[in-house]
């Protein structure tokens, strides 16, 4: 994903016009406490990619946001048995 | 001034210094130095010796400086100021770094701080690491190939697409009171990753911090945020382009 980085090396999911766009993969799936939590600093032969909040803080907020995305698509997703239902009902009609 | 350690006569000097365990009730000017290793004698002189000067097994050596953090009268009756500012042991044929500490009267006043390698030209440094390998560690859908322990070294390398060298420690390390980890690499032949993190399942997606290097030379990550234990794990991976791939380190080290 891209992530935008400002002058200190801090990480941010929105540019507010002076930040550098990165693309990395270390954010796939990490929500924005976590992202703007941490520092991408680039150098020439190298990318180091690192906490400068405490991390258990972040990791925190991390599974707070996984829990509720779990929550959410438990919410919204359709029994099994409700598609089984439907579908012999559509086969039932034809 | 040598000191011999075997004592005998009346002592003019001030001060002491002892090894473990820390002393309970301390007077005032006693060194405590952190080994388990008996001294016989204590060197205090700047600067610190160089490796073509062997001495006794289990010789300390106080370095003395100009920081006067850690100063005391090292006389009973005249007035010679000390500033010690390192202490080393010779043990086994090599001098390392050691803890040491200055009862002042009020408090112990920390003067020296051991070097911690997780990796040191040929030592794995088991009492911290446990030892490096790939057992227990998962990497997505690579195979791990082990690394080659060479006698100064540690070589990684793939040598196809679907694989990858690695080396990560067996043991999770506590970095709670590390600011910085060094690693010094030798060569490098395309990329490869240091990844910081606290299970052996999928080190990068589960990486709590983690630098790359696509050339040899020193390289730093910054754990100062890193509370608790973490395994330190280094990779490098083969791909259609490049299934050969390789990556040799010669030190690992943190610093408080």
């Amino acid at each position: 994903m891209i992530v935008y980085v400002d002058k200190e090396n801090k990480c941010h999911t929105s540019n507010d016009g002076t930040m550098t766009a990165v693309e990395t993969d270390f954010f796939d799936g990490k929500c924005e406490t976590f992202i703007e939590g941490y520092c991408y600093e680039k150098k020439e032969t190298s990318v180091a990619i690192y906490p400068w909040k405490d991390y258990d803080e972040l990791d925190a907020a991390q599974r707070e946001y996984e829990r509720q995305m779990l929550a959410e698509y438990q919410e919204n997703s359709i029994p099994i048995s409700d598609l089984e239902t439907a579908y012999r009902e559509g086969v039932n009609s034809v | 001034m040598i000191l011999n350690m075997s004592g005998g006569g009346s002592n003019p000097l001030n001060f002491k210094v002892v090894g473990n365990p820390q002393p309970e009730n301390p007077k005032g000017n006693t060194i405590w130095v952190n080994t388990d290793v008996p001294i016989p004698t204590c060197v205090l002189a700047p600067p610190f010796p160089g490796e073509a000067q062997p001495v006794e097994e289990g010789t300390v050596w106080i370095a003395t400086g100009d920081s006067y953090d850690a100063a005391f009268n090292a006389l009973k009756k005249d007035t010679i100021m000390v500033c010690p500012v390192g202490a080393m042991q010779y043990v086994s044929g090599a001098w390392v770094d050691l803890d040491a500490y200055l009862y002042n009267g009020a408090e112990w006043v920390q003067f020296s701080t051991a070097r911690l390698f997780l990796y040191n030209k040929g030592d794995k440094c088991e009492a911290i690491t446990g030892g490096w390998g790939t057992s227990g560690y998962s990497h997505r859908s690579y195979s791990l190939r082990s690394p080659t322990f060479n006698s100064t070294s540690v070589t990684i390398a793939s040598n196809r697409a679907t694989n990858a060298g690695a080396a990560g420690t067996l043991n999770a390390v506590d970095l709670t009171d590390i600011k910085t980890i060094k690693i010094n690499f030798t060569a490098v032949s395309h990329y490869a990753y240091v990844y910081i993190s606290n299970t052996k399942a999928n080190p990068d997606s589960n990486a709590a911090a983690q630098v790359s290097a696509n050339y040899k030379g020193e390289y730093s990550l910054n754990v100062s945020n890193l509370k608790g234990n973490y395994f330190i794990f280094i990779i490098t991976f083969g791909s259609t382009q490049a299934p050969n791939t390789s990556a040799t380190y010669d030190w690992i080290e943190m610093f408080r």
